[in-house]
């Protein structure tokens, strides 16, 4: 088989994963329609807000939407397309690694673009959207956009990924990671200069979420380059992090077995 | 090369509970040698080794202590090479795709084991012949009965036509005449070569496919030998079946278990250790006008069932 | 036994399975932890902003105990979707509808059960979150009292209103879409996330007249304003529980026959 065909395989497995969940039509477009339409509620929380008080520390609700728009196609990317990383605390517990690390591909890219989830998908529509539809697309923006969306989902996933492995280590870890996410997630969506003090520094450190709290600012609408390198050096570094502490992690890998105690 | 080869195997497990630490050893010592082409049953009790053993030769668990290589590979280290080489099947877990159509799941296997187009469809096509699947590519693998799902599980396992095959449980839960397909394709696969390492609860899986036994107890191989020997060696029982000339009556020899009787037939059973047989043929002669008679050793069956209940230790 | 102590059994069951497992539940209120530190920096920041003590009649710790009052219901509430859909999917259906005892009340009981000591644990902690970063102490007997008083009704509004959507995973292979957008529902026109004291005219008129303010704006309304209008309150609540009760029975019953004809 050529490198080609090794290389092409992934897509083709990404592909089949979309197969196999839109088998189901009518929950498929539904569950997306719903993701899409849960992020317009957000835009409008907003709009009824800037509606009222109409800046919030040089904020407007343009910004507000940009940072949907990468946030939504970032998480879309990373919790959507690769549908297994959200639950990988689950299947790390429950042993359902085996399958991937019996097989003769690298065990990680294999598992994570083999099953999509459906929900997240309506994030990838919906953010594109919402950037092409209310936020002047020029060609030198959609660059911007796009290295946005590039540097918020490298550490949206790295940022999963680190938290589901600290099962290997912890055990049961399937709630906390749900729910650090859910955190990481949430505090993803709101203009960052609300966050000050020692918050400011968790949420550029432990809890990144503030890089994608900035993205609309110092990406979009005053690209600063100094940020821009920062932000991609530290989702590199945080990339390795996490790939190293899967690899150490499989070497705990229980496959299952005495994972049945709870917390 | 030896397909599979161990020395002082073990893993154990970590479990914190509370700030207790608790470790559990899994798989004790283990020595393993098995030649290529060989056809050997893993058994022993639950909990006893048996799948955490499979999962370190397949590269899945990382060992605590102890080698091992397949095939000249350390699992664990060269987990993908040797993955094109060997063939998995655990019966409680599935590697086809459970939304898709089944032979789409064959194709994606194949592109898994990097099988050129070409050979990839003449390998899928023999297959399919074999299993006699033709009929079932198109329905998705949820849609399929356990039986059929299995045999494209072991379809799918032998696609890259592995050296060495791994079968946990793979007759669970079906029926008898999915089982006994089961049987004949992996002693196929035998016949072409392939080393077979098989756990079963099944006595027919073990009898029809190999002929070597090993049986891992608490962690630790406590017999490594033919199957036929298993069944001599294991239970010193020895069952007596007997027919009389005239209407029978249950004997009533302590130490002598009755398990059968007919009108003029018995079937009867004992421990050879407590009582010399001679003593009991002597009696029984004594007193039936003995037609027939006939000393066997135990059914594997039964011998099977008392290594899984924990007997796990020859008498 | 009679069929509410069989429901009573329910509820004391799913009461304590909450408890079985605190290192469970107190990971749940991380949630609430962090959108309550959202929240605060948010609303922080609009108070110096505009220079106001108060917005929508509320200071800012009101604001705040506010919106612990209406996330601590929404965080605590039932998910039916998920489970009845469990049960539709499994088949365990069949086996929950010929049971003894009402399928529809069992749902209920099962709910309480969950949320009610869910809520009072997300109320507690909130609370105390507020408490220690505003240093404002910002509970009143009275706003408590008259908080739970409403919360009995809202829930009971809540539960059947879910209920009922959940319901249509027995046609549907998938209530959790139709849900997740009526959650959504909630959210704006709820009063989750603003009060609707602070909406604009046009927009509250509609949340006003539709019954979801009455699940979670109303009840932590309260909190601030104990038994202000609380006996209207509860008089709109009654007359949608009616309103969604019975809709809740004609789905039920509809979900059932078709289920006979198709088969669970």
């Amino acid at each position: 088989m050529s490198t080609a065909d090794r290389i092409l395989f992934w897509p083709r497995l990404l592909l089949s994963a979309l197969r196999a969940q839109a088998a189901y039509r009518g929950a498929f477009v539904l569950s997306i329609a719903a993701m899409v339409l849960n992020d317009g509620v957000w835009l409008v929380f907003w709009w009824l807000y800037f509606s009222r008080f109409p800046v919030v520390h040089g904020w407007r609700l343009t910004d507000i939407a940009a940072l949907w728009a990468i946030g939504a196609t970032a998480i879309g990317l990373t919790h959507g397309l690769l549908g297994n990383l959200p639950r990988l605390a689950q299947l790390i517990m429950q042993g359902e690694l085996d399958v991937y690390l019996s097989l003769p591909k690298s065990a990680l890219p294999h598992l994570l673009l083999s099953r999509v989830h459906v929900a997240n998908l309506g994030d990838v529509v919906f953010g594109p959207m919402v950037f092409l539809l209310l936020l002047h697309p020029t060609p030198a923006r959609t660059g911007l956009f796009l290295l946005a969306v590039l540097l918020s989902a490298a550490i949206f996933f790295a940022f999963t990924l680190i938290v589901h492995t600290t099962t290997f280590y912890l055990g049961r870890a399937d709630l906390l990671a749900e729910q650090v996410s859910i955190s990481m997630v949430t505090f993803s969506t709101y203009p960052s200069p609300i966050f000050q003090g020692a918050l400011r520094v968790l949420l550029f450190t432990v809890l990144p979420a503030g890089f994608i709290d900035t993205m609309p600012i110092s990406v979009l609408r005053a690209p600063d380059p100094r940020f821009i390198a920062a932000t991609a050096g530290f989702a590199v570094l945080l990339n390795a992090l996490a790939l190293l502490f899967w690899h150490r992690g499989l070497r705990r890998y229980e496959s299952g077995n005495l994972f049945q105690a709870r917390l | 090369m030896l397909a599979v080869q161990t020395e002082r195997l073990a893993k154990v497990f970590e479990r914190r509970k509370g700030r207790q630490r608790q470790s559990h050893l899994a798989v004790d010592s283990v020595d393993l040698a098995i030649d290529q082409g060989e056809a050997v049953a893993f058994i022993g009790p639950n909990g006893a080794g048996k799948s955490t053993t499979i999962k370190m030769l397949t590269g899945i668990l990382h060992p605590s202590a102890g080698s091992a290589e397949v095939l000249g590979l350390v699992p664990w280290k060269s987990r993908q090479r040797l993955a094109l080489q060997i063939g998995t099947v655990f019966g409680q877990r599935s590697q086809l795709w459970f939304h898709l159509p089944a032979g789409d799941t064959l194709r994606l296997l194949a592109a898994i084991y990097d099988l050129p187009g070409p050979l990839a469809k003449s390998r899928t096509a023999e297959l399919v012949e074999r299993f006699a699947l033709q009929d079932l590519l198109s329905v998705p693998v949820r849609k399929l009965s356990l039986g059929q799902r299995m045999r494209f599980e072991i379809a799918a396992s032998l696609l890259h036509k592995p050296k060495v095959l791994f079968l946990d449980e793979p007759t669970v839960g079906l029926d008898v005449i999915a089982k006994a397909e089961v049987r004949e394709v992996v002693r196929e696969a035998n016949r072409d070569g392939a080393t077979i390492f098989l756990t079963s609860h099944d006595a027919g899986d073990i009898e029809s496919i190999a002929r070597r036994a090993i049986v891992i107890d608490r962690g630790r191989i406590v017999f490594d030998d033919k199957v036929s020997q298993l069944r001599r060696q294991w239970l010193t029982d020895k069952v007596v079946e007997l027919r009389s000339e005239e209407e029978v009556e249950p004997p009533d020899i302590p130490g002598v278990h009755v398990e059968k009787v007919s009108r003029y037939g018995l079937r009867l059973r004992f421990s050879a250790q407590d009582l010399p047989v001679r003593q009991v043929i002597g009696q029984l002669l004594e007193r039936y006008p003995v037609h027939d008679i006939t000393i066997s050793d135990p059914p594997l069956e039964s011998v099977i069932a008392a290594i899984y209940q924990g007997q796990a230790v020859p008498k | 036994m009679s069929g509410l102590r069989k429901l009573l059994s329910v509820f004391r069951a799913y009461f304590r399975s909450v408890w079985a497992y605190p290192g469970a539940e107190a990971m749940r209120t991380i949630f609430l932890v962090v959108i309550m530190i959202v929240f605060l920096s948010l609303w922080r920041t609009t108070y110096s902003a505009m220079g106001a003590t108060r917005l929508g009649g509320l200071s800012l710790p009101q604001m705040l105990e506010y919106l612990v009052g209406t996330e601590a219901i929404v965080l605590a509430a039932p998910a039916f979707a998920a489970r009845i859909g469990d049960d539709v999917r499994t088949g365990g259906l069949s086996v929950q509808l010929t049971r003894p005892v009402s399928y529809v009340a069992f749902q209920f009981a099962v709910a309480a059960g969950e949320s009610w000591p869910r809520l009072a644990l997300n109320l507690l902690v909130g609370t105390a979150l507020v408490w220690l970063v505003t240093g404002v102490e910002p509970l009143s007997a009275a706003g408590v009292a008259a908080y739970l008083i409403a919360y009995l009704p809202a829930f009971l509004l809540y539960a059947s209103l879910f209920l009922t959507l959940a319901l249509t995973s027995f046609w549907l292979e998938d209530a959790w879409a139709i849900t997740f957008v009526a959650s959504r529902m909630v959210m704006i026109l709820g009063g989750l996330l603003v009060p609707l004291s602070l909406f604009p005219a046009a927009l509250r008129t509609v949340a006003r007249i539709l019954p979801l303010q009455l699940m979670v704006y109303g009840p932590a309304q309260q909190l601030s304003h104990p038994f202000a209008a609380l006996g209207t309150l509860l008089l709109s609540q009654a007359i949608w529980l009616a309103v969604l009760g019975g809709l809740l029975w004609f789905v039920y019953a509809r979900g059932v026959r078709a289920l006979h004809v198709h088969g669970g």
